[in-house]
């Protein structure tokens, strides 16, 4: 009988593994990591920036996920890690956005605080050019475009959440809940008044 | 209630286009972010990893600063064992020639003679140890 059968399952696979076989074991589980954070760091960096309207936000909230993902949930199954990974993702969106209605509120009383130092900063890497259909079709989409993610910041919290998780990340109702913190059927109600919202909203660019 | 119904779903299939094509045309330096975000939040597990490898070559390394440290406290100790023990040897043998004194009657009243100022002698002693000496036609101490 083995030893370790009358531990606890994880304290057992610990106690079982040599230093070796713990570091192979990490060694796999970081591939599998750097190939979740590949599949997802550029969908969560546009539901980021959907969100809060600002490039550098965007990239801190994605930044601090996968670290907390990393450093606090990298041994959880890895079906759980896209949950887990939208959750902590919404909750530091929300905490940005609290603490910039913060700063906004103080810097109000402050006269020469309209002046925005990053807005006169320019980067020659985000002057290249990207690859990208005709001059025509791409003024349309990015009119379009741009109109969804008007329509979407404007979206109360939850059925924005809703709406990404589901329709751009591609998650499942189970998974979406997870996400959300909420039942099943609470995602279909926010993610359903969020598309009756948008089609409504945006009827003259779906046209 | 539901999100079956296929006017939402193709007002989601093509909301779902348009945010995908903005993920393709992510500017190079915001993909490049994204990497180095990527790998800065893998870098801690990569850290074990290297440990492990230099784990066996590097081991006797922890142990160097602590095994000079425990070099030079015993060469302290022994560099300040050696000066304190002649005093206790001298000291040892001053010990026990105050005992041998001690138990010697005669040695101890020679000493106190000895150690009596000049103006304390025993003249007596010394008149009767002339007289019998010259009594027995000997010298003194013969």
């Amino acid at each position: 009988m083995d030893a370790f059968a009358t531990l606890p399952a994880a304290t057992a696979k610990f106690l079982s593994l040599g230093i070796n076989d713990l570091a192979e074991s990490t060694s796999t589980d970081t591939r599998a990591l750097d190939q979740f954070l590949a599949s997802v760091e550029r969908k969560a960096f546009r539901i980021a920036q959907i969100a809060l309207r600002h490039e550098e936000d965007a990239l801190d909230a994605v930044q601090d996920a996968m670290l907390r993902l990393v450093r606090s949930y990298a041994r959880r199954p890895r079906e759980e890690w896209a949950p887990l990974f939208y959750r902590i993702l919404e909750n530091g969106i929300r905490d940005l956005q609290r603490r910039r209605a913060v700063r906004a509120r103080v810097m109000s009383w402050i006269p020469w605080s309209g002046q925005d130092e990053s807005s006169t900063v320019t980067d020659p890497l985000e002057q290249l050019p990207d690859a990208a259909p005709g001059p025509a079709a791409q003024a349309q989409a990015d009119e379009t475009l741009q109109a969804l993610e008007m329509q979407l910041a404007a979206l109360p919290a939850r059925q924005r959440q809703a709406f990404l998780l589901r329709s751009f990340e591609g998650l499942d109702v189970a998974a979406t809940a997870r996400a959300m913190g909420c039942s099943a059927g609470s995602v279909k109600t926010h993610y359903f008044r969020a598309v009756q919202t948008l089609r409504s909203a945006l009827g003259e660019f779906w046209s | 209630m539901t999100d079956i119904d296929p006017e939402n779903e193709e007002f989601a299939r093509r909301a779902r286009a348009l945010l995908e094509g903005s993920v393709e045309s992510l500017s190079a330096r915001t993909r490049s972010r994204l990497t180095r975000a990527r790998h800065t939040a893998l870098e801690p597990r990569g850290s074990l990893l290297r440990m492990r490898d230099a784990a066996g070559s590097a081991a006797w390394r922890r142990w160097l600063p602590a095994g000079a440290v425990a070099g030079t406290v015993l060469a302290v100790l022994l560099l300040a064992g050696r000066w304190p023990a002649p005093e206790i040897q001298q000291a040892g043998m001053a010990n026990g020639e105050d005992l041998e004194l001690l138990a010697d009657r005669d040695a101890l009243a020679l000493a106190q003679d000895q150690a009596a100022p000049e103006g304390e002698l025993d003249y007596e002693f010394y008149d009767w140890a002339v007289n019998n000496d010259q009594d027995n036609g000997g010298g003194l101490g013969s």
